[in-house]
């Protein structure tokens, strides 16, 4: 990333850095180029968090109220 | 002193005969957790079953250095990783590659690529509370996830199905990494604005 691009990094750009480093660190002109942006722009600190709270609430995920009853019938019939 | 019996693993006809108890232990825990990761209930329930009968079909090789449970757990997110590169691979083949652009992110951002008013997150604070469990959050998560394109819901879910192996995920679903981290990119934005959406129609 050119230093130009670093210092004008749009809110596109972060939201996209914000998500590509859960998977991947980022180089250090992103790093610096987002932890810049993210200090002057209270819209993407504000998406950082709530991205990080999609992320929790993904992790977590169940349902309640099951009846697996039927279904356990059926896997020991197809095992028996 | 008399030897005390030596302790031995439990063989795998002893496994077989357990495995009953296994089914009648674990198939609700799995059910739920597979429920909440795919559309509609025989598909869950396929998968469910699938799960069982390849556990059943490998015993042998269930070494019990782990508990059941979670030897199940990683039998079932194998199946549904396989659910999801499937589905992905067909959708791409009929529709050809439809990935590019999307109508929303134009809304959400303006020329420059800052956030338009209206969609800005500044203002949703109050939506995504950290502190408290929130079961408004999660049904709307699950609504949200349901409206998604079927490949931003595949880019979504491989990422938790394949531990977050970048590559793996790649390779699973025939894609470049951009691609890739562009559809995670796209998922998030839709679903906190359709989360953000949902909530507030629930008040």
């Amino acid at each position: 990333m050119a230093l130009t691009d670093t210092l004008k990094l749009s809110c596109h750009k972060a939201t996209a850095l914000i998500e590509r480093r859960e998977l991947r660190p980022l180089g250090p002109a992103e790093r610096l180029g987002l932890w810049m942006h993210l200090r002057i722009c209270d819209h993407c600190r504000a998406f950082e968090k709530q991205s990080r709270v999609i992320e929790t609430l993904l992790l977590r995920r169940s349902v309640v109220n099951v009846d697996s009853s039927a279904l356990e019938a059926r896997i020991l019939t197809r095992i028996g | 002193m008399p030897n005390a019996p030596a302790r031995t693993a439990p063989s795998a006809t002893d496994r077989r005969k357990e495995f009953p108890d296994w089914v009648r232990a674990h198939t609700g825990d799995l059910l739920r957790y597979t429920l909440a990761r795919v559309k509609g209930t025989e598909v869950a329930e396929d998968i469910v079953q699938v799960t069982f009968v390849s556990a059943w079909e490998t015993l042998d090789r269930f070494a019990g250095d782990s508990s059941p449970r979670t030897w199940l757990f990683a039998i079932l997110k194998h199946k549904l990783a396989d659910h999801y590169r499937k589905s992905y691979r067909e959708a791409k083949a009929v529709s050809g590659n439809a990935l590019e652009n999307d109508a929303l992110e134009g809304g959400l951002f303006g020329v420059e690529g800052h956030w338009n008013a209206g969609h800005s997150p500044g203002q949703d604070a109050n939506v995504f509370r950290e502190d408290e469990p929130d079961e408004r959050l999660d049904k709307a998560l699950r609504l949200c996830l349901e409206a998604l394109p079927g490949n931003l819901r595949t880019a979504v879910e491989m990422k938790y199905l394949l531990d977050h192996d970048s590559d793996a995920i790649q390779e699973a679903l025939g894609i470049t990494a951009t691609n890739y981290w562009q559809q995670l990119h796209r998922a998030k934005l839709r679903l906190r604005e359709c989360i953000k959406e949902r909530v507030a129609g629930m008040r």
